[in-house]
């Protein structure tokens, strides 16, 4: 028995990128000229303790100041201090309703509070406040995607948001994503193609969308080579390691395809597709006390799965013949 | 220890990786005279690194330093020997020490920043230089030394205003503009690319690498004529440097020159008899040329290696149908488009080689996909050309950022 490739399929993962700054500050655009060389080169937690005082005295000195307020979020949000920045973000869309950047900001802190029925809720509130927020667009795609929404409707934003503003160059992974899982193999590799003129050739998370749709297409070697050079360049690739794991699981590699899904399983108990490669390689290995857990919570996960009833079948005939040898 | 390499994409697989220096060792700035009896223990300190009694040498300045420990002077001319012999650890620490005991000194600052770049303590060695550059904003050096730590933490934003710094106060440094060139390619900016390396090369006309990168640049927006020409120059200059004919092959085939492309392709292979690049490029010159027999034997070279490579596929199903073999034509494409489902011409040919056998609901079918595909790709390109232009307005805006 083997990972079967439609069972693939179902694999949607997503990273965060998101770049989330006031427009001119730093972002894409360059920094301000009157900074000095010790605060461009100033280690990036110095500087966000520092714009985070700016931000503070800026509040303090008028606090029904939006954009104050957004700009505080801000800071607080890369300092990883999510509640306080939808805080600050809330308050600014109460100064300013008339607004869509609070609430396109609330929407991101609302997903980051992992809200995300209300981080939807906020992100279409920013697009009726100005319906070209290409940030909004996008976390509307993201979102639906996230939560098995529409796809033709996450597309859609998803489009737009690259087309609003060319340099949500970002848009263009969840797109591929979008398009692999809807079966339009065509739109993914069209994807690709973007992300290849954008990014260099040894960006992770180009080369790890390359395994995905070479896994895809049943290439596993190929997939495998594309998620090793993806995890070379950021170990900590959000996905790589799991979709390493699955592929070589494919090629029945169980030895190193365990030492990868078991952590990945255990960080991501809801995804099917996962518990399933798992309880395969824990069977190929002879650990059948775990890989009859690992079935049962593959078949809860997906209680339709003849696949997964199968190997779950299998794995219990097994351990009734006695076939169980714990290292 | 050398700036890490240039990262390329696309055809620039093939191109050589330029290597950039490094920093230099610390400079002679801001040495003042020397104290009585200062010379002669510098000379025998100096005088045992030479003669390879390191240790010996070392001790040397173990004492020295303890005798001039209240003396700035003194111990800079030591960590300036010590750096001179890549003793980077104990040069950043004398370093620190004259910057306690002479504050605010622009030059100390500098030669302690690039000392602890050469300890790899990069956040320290930007603090150091970047509290020069605010002191003195003068020395090129400190802009360039900058530029180096921003380059190698992939801040490209920094690297490239500090190098504009740099050049714009030691105009005649070919390194400065080389890299600045190369920190243009890494944001594929490559008209910013160009231009730097055209700099480096009218400083350096005798660098074939500035040449090669200069062409590098110019293919990336189609400038072939221009490629072509610094390609074949960077020939002139260095025939060994690798892939060079390729390089020029690839330039003459973009440019419709199939004649020249095929004897710089065959050069290529000549020297290389599996590159694949080069038998991929002399397969399809030889399709154009309709030299059959030749395309057909270069294509299953490259299929021999790479069963899967998409352009090798693709050539090899337009020699079929060129040669009215279409139902191996269509075998092809139709692998093509299983490898590259968005790939517009081979669903293209696909239906016309289904045309030519008389397979219509097929061919219909084909051409429908095709339709779907050349609306696709138009979409693609108006991007790519939407973020081309995004990011070529973003830098040139960046390029001419005040002070």
């Amino acid at each position: 028995m083997h990972l079967s490739h439609p069972a693939c399929q179902a694999l949607c993962t997503f990273w965060l990128t998101l770049v989330i700054w006031p427009v001119g500050t730093y972002g894409y655009g360059i920094r301000q000229p009157e900074q000095t060389h010790a605060e461009r080169f100033a280690p990036p937690a110095e500087k966000l303790r520092a714009a985070e005082q700016e931000a503070e005295t800026r509040v303090r000195k008028d606090p029904s100041d939006a954009k104050a307020l957004m700009g505080l979020g801000l800071v607080r949000l890369r300092l990883g201090q999510v509640d306080a920045a939808a805080a600050n973000f809330r308050r600014a869309a109460a100064e300013a309703p008339s607004l869509a950047e609070p609430e396109s900001y609330l929407a991101y802190a609302l997903w980051m509070q992992g809200h995300l029925d209300d981080a939807l809720r906020a992100a279409r509130a920013a697009l009726l406040l100005n319906p070209h927020d290409a940030s909004a667009h996008r976390y509307i795609g993201r979102f639906l995607l996230l939560l098995g929404g529409d796809r033709g409707e996450a597309i859609g934003h998803l489009e737009e948001a690259a087309r609003t503003n060319p340099e949500e160059t970002d848009a263009h992974f969840d797109l591929v994503m979008a398009y692999r899982t809807g079966g339009d193999a065509a739109n993914a590799w069209a994807q690709l193609r973007l992300l290849q003129a954008e990014f260099p050739d040894d960006e992770p998370r180009v080369l790890y969308v390359q395994g995905l749709l070479a896994s895809d297409q049943g290439r596993s070697p190929l997939a495998i080579g594309f998620f090793r050079r993806a995890l070379a360049g950021d170990p900590h690739l959000p996905g790589a390691r799991e979709a390493l794991g699955i592929e070589l699981a494919e090629t029945r590699d169980w030895k190193e395809a365990l030492d990868l899904l078991g952590p990945a399983a255990r960080d991501n108990p809801q995804s099917f597709r996962l518990a399933y490669a798992y309880a395969l390689a824990l069977m190929n290995t002879q650990h059948l006390v775990e890989a009859e857990a690992a079935a049962r919570q593959a078949v809860s996960l997906s209680p339709d799965s003849s696949q997964a009833r199968a190997l779950l079948g299998q794995v219990q005939a097994r351990l009734t013949s006695g076939g169980e040898k714990q290292p | 220890m050398s700036i890490p390499a240039r990262r390329l994409a696309g055809l620039a697989a093939f191109v050589m990786v330029s290597s950039m220096p490094a920093l230099g060792l610390p400079s002679a700035r801001a040495q003042n005279p020397q104290p009585r009896g200062v010379a002669e223990k510098l000379s025998s300190i100096l005088k045992g690194f030479d003669e390879n009694r390191t240790a010996e040498a070392l001790e040397a300045a173990d004492r020295f330093e303890r005798e001039y420990a209240d003396n700035p002077d003194a111990l800079m001319q030591l960590a300036g020997l010590l750096a001179v012999h890549l003793q980077h650890e104990r040069a950043a620490a004398l370093y620190g020490r004259v910057n306690e005991l002479r504050p605010h000194s622009p030059d100390i600052l500098f030669n302690l920043g690039v000392a602890l770049y050469h300890c790899r303590q990069l956040d320290k060695a930007a603090a150091a230089l970047a509290e020069s550059a605010d002191l003195d904003e003068r020395p090129a050096d400190t802009h360039y030394s900058l530029a180096v730590i921003a380059a190698e933490r992939d801040d490209h934003e920094n690297a490239i205003l500090e190098l504009h710094h740099a050049t714009e106060r030691a105009p005649s440094r070919a390194d400065y503009y080389a890299l600045l060139g190369q920190e243009f390619f890494k944001v594929r900016y490559w008209q910013g690319a160009a231009g730097a390396y055209r700099h480096a090369a009218a400083i350096e006309p005798s660098e074939a690498t500035h040449f090669l990168h200069l062409g590098d640049a110019l293919l990336r927006f189609q400038d072939l004529k221009g490629a072509i020409d610094a390609f074949k120059h960077a020939e002139r200059l260095d025939p060994q440097l690798p892939e060079i004919n390729y390089l020029i092959g690839f330039g003459c085939e973009t440019d419709s020159q199939l004649d020249q492309a095929r004897e710089f392709y065959e050069r290529q292979l000549a020297l290389v008899p599996n590159h694949l690049a080069s038998l991929l490029g002399a397969g399809t010159v030889a399709l154009e040329q309709s030299r059959f027999q030749d395309g057909e034997k270069f294509l299953q070279a490259v299929l021999a290696h790479d069963s899967e490579h998409v352009q090798a596929n693709y050539q090899l199903g337009l020699l079929w149908f060129k040669t009215k073999q279409y139902d191996r034509a269509i075998e092809r494409f139709k692998r093509v488009l299983w490898l590259r489902p968005d790939h517009t011409q081979a669903e293209y040919y696909l239906y016309l080689a289904l045309s030519r056998t008389h397979e219509d609901a097929a061919a219909e079918a084909a051409l429908a996909e095709w339709k779907k595909l050349e609306a696709l790709d138009r979409k693609v390109r108006s991007q790519e050309v939407a973020y081309e232009m995004a990011r070529a307005a973003h830098w040139e805006n960046a390029a001419v950022l005040p002070r």
